[in-house]
């Protein structure tokens, strides 16, 4: 039979014939120096996990500052600005970056392809240690004389480097080189996942047979190896100008009166290398959030996903265009104004293929047979806050609408529900869904309830009001705004009022957390696929599945990964790997 | 950018290319059981192949970048003020490392280890040499603080070396690696699947760095070179 | 789960038609601006209710009951190609007004009169042209104690130039104003929230923008691009007066020439240290 299906053959590494490869014979490493995909990812998850806490924590202190000024006397403005910076930096590449590709992409790319591991299996363990390398860095940071840096997330120069910024003496050449680290370790999990997905996939499974969860991780990565060099050149050449003194980045400057040896370096490249790299970034987080949504809704709602050609094409179509879109973010840069016209429209395009997928999300929904389990309650909420964020982003993509709006705190809302709140909905819908297949325990369902309700509704009642702050003119990255005319008293009000919730949410996550260690031990046993979905990694032969993930025999793939309520079919679902041709042809 | 652009749109064509060929028209719900043989599977490249072209691909965007911004940055008319004489030394020092990988795949392909391990050693003290070469530049420019001049070129200079010259030395430890290696275990499928590799990697470096030698000095080519990265 | 959605819904278009925070009333010819938005409100609004409300339907309608079975319909290329072709559409409604007023933004009209910026960390300067109607040349070089902007002394379009260092920038009423600003450090961003126009100023460059004033009042400007510590902390004013008030305050002020040989007096008379011009 399977001489009939010629899918892509694994290379020999793929096939057990070293039986000794899948069979780690120390505790360190079977759970630390581990080469396994799945312990991998575990690692990388609960590293950015761990990390994305003390962002979190940097969030409730930004928060003190905002709702409630001089109340923390702690907080003087430097220390705020290194706040929002560390804040930034960590939750958009230390943890959703690493989450989604090093967390999600090591687990569910082998399993879900029906491969047995990573294609290499060294250097995917490699590229944790140096992403734990370049995350401890980031650290140290902190306890730098100086303290971590201030610049803003984008790091803009000269202001980066310059003694005017928090930061300077250590805090801004730690923080370039733990991105350098971070790169270079991503670089190579990236050729990996590559790889794998093109030449590791189990017998008959074609692209089209893919899981939208491995399109968008796929496509993520691809991007991801585009777009991170150009962080890499600009991180590169603002540590030679801040410590061997070249001119890149730094024109002539006056600093305190004193003329700095810099001269003829241009801003403006820094800003084009930085957005190069920060539009697509927005993608890299987005898409794998789109492709595990897509997959939620589908097994919860045990109905198949609504347009899955139209799904794969915008996945792809969002992929390209990512790249043309960059200076979008400089409309107000000071760059030639005439480039405005052609980012406003490539950025608008885009809005075409995400506009679909969002319609296709919908639309599952019609006609199912929706399930309200918690994973499906936070792909819901995901639909919500995503739509919210991409309609707002329609304001600034369209360049005159952005002038006014560009850097206050609209486009912090904006970019929290976007790219801050909904990927992270996705990533506790996420975990929600497989940890029973990692831990083979099911966590407790009430508290997942309660978790996120409030995650939900508190989060889009910190984000929604907050736009209308920045329509007042409220400027982001400010201590205080006290003393500003156009800001009316409500407007501090307000800002209480975002406070109080946010500290609420934060506090939430704490019951998250505990679920998740809870349930390690006292969840109720989940079998080894309790929400009956077609996927490969639920058919297989243990839960948790071992190294090598198969036992003796790949499975062999038969049919699309979103077989739910086939007509006819006994049950209301048909895993990938069941050969058993019950179909009546395909829809109305 | 529009070298940058240029690049990713050649990317962009492969990849189209490629997934021209996946069938994404398909109705995958209709097709249950077999599907259809994915075309022309005959002979992928071996995953390590694969991965290598990856990377490059990712790395030529690094340099391209890097072409990208010494566009924007440095004035047209400036040069890297430097004796170009050495740097055609190193030039040609990195042009033979190449070359010598070539025979040694040659001979790797008809059995004859001791000129394998002849051409890889040579190989290995060319590359050395090129990069001792780059070190020479680079000081000099670096002592007559020529790079921190406002016109930049010799800064670019600085930063492309080193970001090439640490891509060079990572190829010659894994070369030094493979080496040791051919000349301590017995041949058994014979080493190869590791020296095209090799191979493929300096011939890409060598690439690289004969543009951004176009582009840093008055090259034949650099003509070329300047209409690729500032049209108009 | 489908009521809160509902709830959602109707609570953020009441947020927004009740909500006490809204733009500043404008005081530019950028009402243009504020059109557009009003149009991407509009549309961005009827999307979002439309499709959260569509959702709750579903979550309601089609919720698991005992028995229950999914529809199979794997898609509907006509559907989707409608939702795509309506998308296009409103998208293109967003786009084009943006764009025709974008194309108004970039081209400053010619007898837009030209003002200075010069932001530095953390304050603003401004610079008006003299009766000559022209800015004399500036740069970084010739910036010293008594010379702050950096003016080319040998420009004698600079010589009636009038420096405002430390005081409220005025313009006159209805006169569309191009602002040509520049930085001696690093990047800051000229922001009156009132003008609804902003640009970044870059150091280096000389950044512009132009909008005409078209009410009279006092203006807070911020700087609107992080800058360092005291980012926060650097704001001017703007104080917009008809012709006839802004005719008189400029004659008040001193220009290039008067300020610098006052200067020279000062420190001729032994009272004033001289120029360190550090470098």
């Amino acid at each position: 039979m399977s001489d009939a299906i010629t899918g892509p053959q694994g290379g020999s590494t793929l096939l057990p014939e070293a039986d000794d490869l899948y069979h780690p014979h120390s505790w360190w490493t079977r759970y630390v120096f581990s080469q396994d995909a799945k312990v991998i990812a575990i690692q990388y998850a609960g590293t950015a996990l761990a990390i994305g806490f003390v962002a979190l924590i940097l969030s409730w202190l930004i928060r003190l500052q905002l709702g409630f000024p001089g109340l923390a006397t702690f907080i003087g403005p430097a220390e705020y600005y290194q706040l929002i910076t560390m804040h930034g930096m960590i939750m958009v590449v230390y943890l959703l970056t690493a989450v989604f590709l090093g967390g999600f992409g090591n687990y569910l790319i082998p399993l879900m392809l029906g491969a047995r591991d990573m294609v290499f299996p060294y250097l995917n363990m490699l590229s944790y240690w140096i992403y734990l390398l370049a995350v401890l860095v980031l650290v140290a940071s902190f306890f730098a004389p100086g303290g971590p840096t201030g610049a803003g997330w984008t790091l803009y120069p000269p202001q980066a480097i310059l003694a005017g910024t928090p930061g300077q003496p250590w805090g801004i050449v730690l923080m370039l080189v733990s991105l350098i680290l971070f790169i270079a370790g991503f670089t190579m999990g990236g050729v990996n996942y590559v790889v794998t997905v093109l030449q590791a996939r189990a017998p008959g499974m074609t692209l089209m047979r893919m899981p939208l969860t491995v399109w968008g991780i796929f496509t993520a990565t691809v991007l991801a190896l585009l777009a991170f060099p150009a962080l890499l050149v600009g991180a590169v050449m603002m540590l030679f100008d801040r410590l061997l003194g070249t001119s890149f980045f730094m024109p002539a400057i006056i600093e305190a009166g004193q003329r700095l040896r810099y001269g003829g370096g241009s801003p403006i490249l820094f800003q084009h290398l930085f957005w190069f790299f920060g539009h697509p970034e927005v993608y890299i987080v987005a898409l794998p959030a789109f492709g595990i949504v897509s997959d939620l809704i589908s097994t919860h709602a045990r109905k198949n996903i609504f347009g899955y050609r139209m799904m794969v094409w915008a996945i792809v179509a969002i992929g390209v265009l990512s790249f043309v879109v960059w200076a979008h973010h400089m409309y107000v840069s000071g760059m030639n104004p005439y480039f405005g016209f052609f980012f406003a429209t490539t950025t608008l395009i885009i809005a075409i293929p995400t506009a679909i997928k969002v319609y296709n999300w919908v639309l599952t929904l019609w006609r199912g047979d929706i399930h309200l389990t918690v994973p499906m309650l936070f792909a819901i909420a995901f639909i919500v806050t995503f739509l919210n964020g991409g309609l707002t982003g329609l304001f600034l993509g369209n360049v005159v609408v952005d002038v006014p709006l560009s850097d206050t705190m609209f486009v912090v809302a904006h970019f929290h529900m976007v790219m801050g709140v909904a990927p992270i909905l996705v990533i506790f819908g996420g975990l929600y869904h497989w940890y029973p297949k990692v831990t083979g325990r099911m966590l407790d369902a009430r508290l997942g309830q309660i978790h996120f309700w409030i995650t939900f509704l508190g989060a889009y009642a910190i984000f929604f009001p907050m736009h209308y702050l920045g329509l007042l003119g409220v400027p982001r990255r400010y201590y205080e705004t006290t003393g500003l005319g156009f800001v009316p008293p409500s407007a501090e009000t307000l800002n209480a009022f975002i406070s109080l919730v946010a500290f609420v949410v934060g506090a939430a996550q704490i019951l998250f957390l505990f679920n998740l260690l809870h349930s390690l031990r006292h969840g109720a046993p989940a079998g080894g696929n309790p929400w009956r979905a077609t996927t490969l990694e639920w058919q297989t032969p243990e839960t948790p599945p071992p190294h090598g993930n198969w036992g003796p025999n790949l499975p062999v793939v038969y049919r699309w990964p979103y077989d739910y309520s086939v007509p006819g079919a006994p049950e209301d679902f048909l895993p990938q790997n069941r050969p058993d041709p019950v179909r009546a042809g395909g829809g109305p | 950018m529009s070298l940058v652009l240029a690049y990713l749109a050649v990317l962009g064509a492969v990849a189209a290319r490629w997934l021209a060929r996946q069938h994404l028209a398909d109705r995958p719900w209709l097709a249950v059981g077999s599907p259809h043989p994915l075309g022309a599977a005959a002979a992928p490249p071996s995953p390590a192949r694969l991965a290598l072209g990856v990377f490059l691909a990712s790395a030529g965007l690094l340099f391209s970048l890097l072409v990208a911004a010494y566009a924007m940055r440095v004035p047209r008319t400036a040069l890297v003020p430097l004796e170009p004489r050495l740097l055609w030394l190193t030039t040609s020092l990195l042009g033979g490392a190449s070359l010598a990988l070539h025979r040694a795949h040659a001979a790797a392909l008809r059995g004859r280890e001791e000129d394998v391990t002849a051409a890889l050693g040579f190989a290995m003290a060319a590359g050395l040499g090129f990069l001792g070469g780059q070190a020479l530049a680079w000081r000099a420019l670096w002592q007559a603080g020529l790079a921190q001049g406002p016109d930049g070129a010799a800064a670019f200079f600085c930063l492309i070396t080193t970001l090439h010259g640490l891509h060079i030395l990572a190829g010659l430890v894994v070369l030094a690696w493979m080496t040791v290696r051919a000349a301590r275990l017995p041949r058994t499928k014979g080493p190869e699947p590791g020296i095209a590799l090799c191979t493929l990697y300096w011939d890409a470096l060598l690439v690289v760095w004969l543009v951004l030698f176009g582009l840093l000095f008055r090259t034949p080519w650099s003509g070329l070179i300047d209409a690729l990265c500032r049209p108009g | 789960m489908a009521l809160i959605l509902i709830l959602i819904a109707v609570g953020s278009v009441a947020f927004h038609l009740l909500s006490p925070w809204w733009w500043t009333p404008i005081a530019s010819n950028w009402s243009y601006i504020d059109t557009t938005l009003i149009i991407t409100f509009w549309i961005t609004g009827a999307v979002f209710v439309a499709i959260v409300l569509f959702m709750a339907y579903c979550l309601w309608r089609f919720r698991h009951r005992p028995g229950r079975r999914a529809a199979y319909e794997p898609e509907s290329p006509r559907l989707e190609g409608w939702l795509t072709a309506v998308t296009a559409l409103g998208i293109a409604a967003m786009l084009a007004p943006g764009l025709v007023v974008w194309s108004q933004f970039v081209r400053t009209p010619a007898d837009a009169v030209e003002v200075e910026i010069l932001a530095q960390q953390w304050r603003w300067s401004f610079r008006l042209p003299g009766a000559d109607g022209r800015l004399g040349a500036a740069d970084i070089r010739h910036v010293g104690d008594d010379n702050p902007l950096g003016i080319n002394p040998q420009d004698r379009a600079g010589q009636d130039d009038i420096v405002i260092d430390g005081g409220d920038l005025h313009l006159a009423l209805g006169r569309p104003v191009r602002v040509l600003m520049r930085s001696y450090d690093v990047v800051h961003n000229f922001y009156v929230p009132e003008f609804r126009a902003k640009m970044d100023i870059i150091p280096g460059m000389v950044t512009h923008f132009w909008f005409t004033p078209s009410r009279t009042g006092a203006f807070d400007a911020i700087c609107n691009e992080v800058c360092g510590t005291s980012h926060y902390a650097m704001r001017g004013r703007v104080v917009v007066e008809d012709e006839p008030a802004f005719r008189e305050w400029i004659d008040r002020q001193e220009t290039v020439s008067q300020r610098a040989a006052r200067s020279t007096g000062t420190r001729e008379a032994g009272l004033h240290p001289p120029a360190t011009d550090v470098r």
